[in-house]
């Protein structure tokens, strides 16, 4: 009768070895299929995103019933109260049918140009290009399924908080996710934001400073007791990200991301 | 018992291989077989957007400019109308700097089946337009026809052809320039190398630029996009395989008759 000992002691450790072996491709095959889709949006520059701690009016078309607009306020309320955003973008609602100006987002029921998208945002930057100034929404009219309005506008809302599209994301982890071509679409997007997304945003629009930034209990720095990084004079830093496929003679630009302010 | 020990030695050492040879595989596909050089900088915010690839290559027109009379130029600016939400001000407020259309539904990485024409191409020159009612600002690429990978049934290629896309700059009498594009549509550089996917207008006028792709030291990158969008799939690729990817695909495009 054969006993496991039967087999000599460097066979069995080839066999042990060859399990390692096994084992290693498994994980690696699991992993790249996993990889087949992302679940980070790219982050989008600071031109086109809120100052952090903005109180932005969002004023929606009294075209929208009063369904649409619950759905479309309900993907703002989510970002807002999202807990992994810590960009200190708020948002108050108007119904009027004067557009909103500075500081604000309209949103229209109104066909997106090219006609083949859920919604588009145009992003008026401000007097210095810094950041956003104010924002106009269209949302398709054929987009009538309530969680499809609400996830396309969560998506706009990202496209507002220094977020961009993320065609590779996998369905339901982004609200970045690409856009099916079915406007009623409700399985890959999302209705309020991932904690992926906001940590973007969050990135992107820098994070609210702590009482005692500048040193030694504000005050000397704070300009009169303003709460937020853009009151301080400092210049905002950014890790920019190259890559060059030709061993170093060209570079390009791939990413970059908020490093602080000093 | 020793035949018996040389045929497990044997087993062990094949599924030792097979092992092995999978796993350098896969390691290869996941690095995507290319070589890439990553640095990573700190920078100050004002050079950050001076690093933007083709912010500064962005065609400009005059707000100020004078209107164009001639049909041809009034029928394409009819195209552009109402593009933006409100007509530009004269001081420029009133420009958005971007819309997030997401023109790119529905179109592949490699849109023969979209696209009347597939060029090989250099951009001699680039110049923006405003239409008539300041609704809408788009840009003209003159594009040297190298190679045709995939020539207009309707009118077929020579010499010098005009693509077209939604966006450019415009520069008002304060002084101050504003560009306007669409989210992800990058712009072809004066000088560039292209493969470029065109589509023939509608008014039969010239061409919209779908998507392309600039050959650059023997690689390739993608126009549009970022690095997550289905645009970024070749980035890096070498010049001759992704040509041979790009034949592939009008090979496989259904024959595009528009009139």
């Amino acid at each position: 009768m054969r006993t496991p000992h039967s087999l000599p002691r460097p066979l069995r450790a080839g066999w042990a070895l060859c399990a390692c072996l096994l084992v290693i491709v498994a994980a690696q095959s699991q992993a790249l299929a996993q990889q087949s889709c992302d679940t980070c949006p790219p982050a989008d520059t600071q031109q086109n995103s809120w100052r952090a701690n903005t109180q932005v009016t969002v004023n929606i078309n009294p075209y929208f019933t009063q369904e649409q607009r619950s759905a479309v306020q309900a993907a703002f309320d989510n970002w807002q109260f999202s807990p992994s955003n810590t960009t200190g973008v708020t948002f108050v609602y108007t119904y009027n049918s004067t557009p909103v100006g500075s500081g604000g987002v309209q949103v229209n029921l109104q066909t997106p140009n090219g006609g083949t998208a859920q919604a588009e945002t145009f992003r008026f930057p401000t007097s210095d290009g810094s950041s956003l100034d104010r924002a106009v929404m269209n949302i398709d009219p054929r987009v009538t399924n309530l969680t499809a309005m609400t996830q396309a506008v969560a998506h706009e809302i990202g496209h507002t908080m220094g977020i961009d599209d993320c065609d590779t994301c996998c369905a339901g982890v982004s609200v970045m996710t690409g856009y099916s071509g079915d406007y009623n679409d409700t399985t890959s997007g999302r209705e309020g934001p991932g904690s992926c997304d906001a940590m973007t945003a969050n990135t992107t629009m820098g994070t609210p400073l702590t009482p005692d930034y500048g040193g030694g209990g504000g005050g000397d720095t704070g300009g009169g007791g303003g709460g937020g990084y853009y009151d301080y004079p400092c210049t905002p830093y950014y890790w920019v990200y190259y890559e060059s496929w030709d061993g170093g003679k060209t570079w390009e630009v791939v990413d970059a991301s908020y490093a602080g302010c000093w | 018992m020793r035949t018996r020990k040389k045929v497990q030695l044997a087993l062990l050492a094949a599924v030792a291989l097979a092992a092995v040879s999978t796993l350098a595989t896969l390691n290869g596909h996941g690095q995507n077989a290319r070589k890439k050089t990553r640095v990573v900088a700190l920078r100050p915010e004002g050079q950050v957007a001076q690093a933007a690839p083709d912010e500064a290559t962005l065609p400009v027109t005059d707000f100020n400019a004078p209107k164009a009379t001639n049909a041809g130029r009034k029928a394409k600016g009819a195209r552009y109308k109402n593009r933006l939400p409100m007509a530009i001000d004269p001081e420029g407020n009133d420009m958005p700097a971007s819309s997030t259309a997401h023109w790119w539904v529905g179109l592949s990485p490699l849109p023969a089946d979209k696209s009347d024409a597939v060029v090989v191409g250099e951009v001699g020159d680039a110049r923006a337009f405003l239409n008539d009612d300041n609704t809408g600002v788009y840009s003209e690429f003159a594009i040297k026809v190298v190679q045709t990978l995939k020539d207009d049934a309707a009118s077929p290629l020579a010499g010098v052809v005009t693509g077209e896309r939604v966006g450019g700059a415009v520069k008002f009498a304060n002084g101050r320039t504003r560009a306007f594009r669409l989210n992800a549509m990058g712009f072809p550089r004066v000088g560039g190398r292209y493969v470029l996917f065109l589509q023939r207008n509608p008014d039969g006028q010239d061409y919209t630029i779908l998507t392309g792709y600039e050959l650059r030291g023997g690689r390739v990158f993608a126009l549009d996009g970022n690095k997550k969008s289905r645009f970024g799939a070749f980035d890096g690729t070498d010049e001759a395989a992704f040509l041979n990817e790009v034949r592939a695909a009008i090979a496989q495009a259904p024959q595009t008759s528009r009139k």
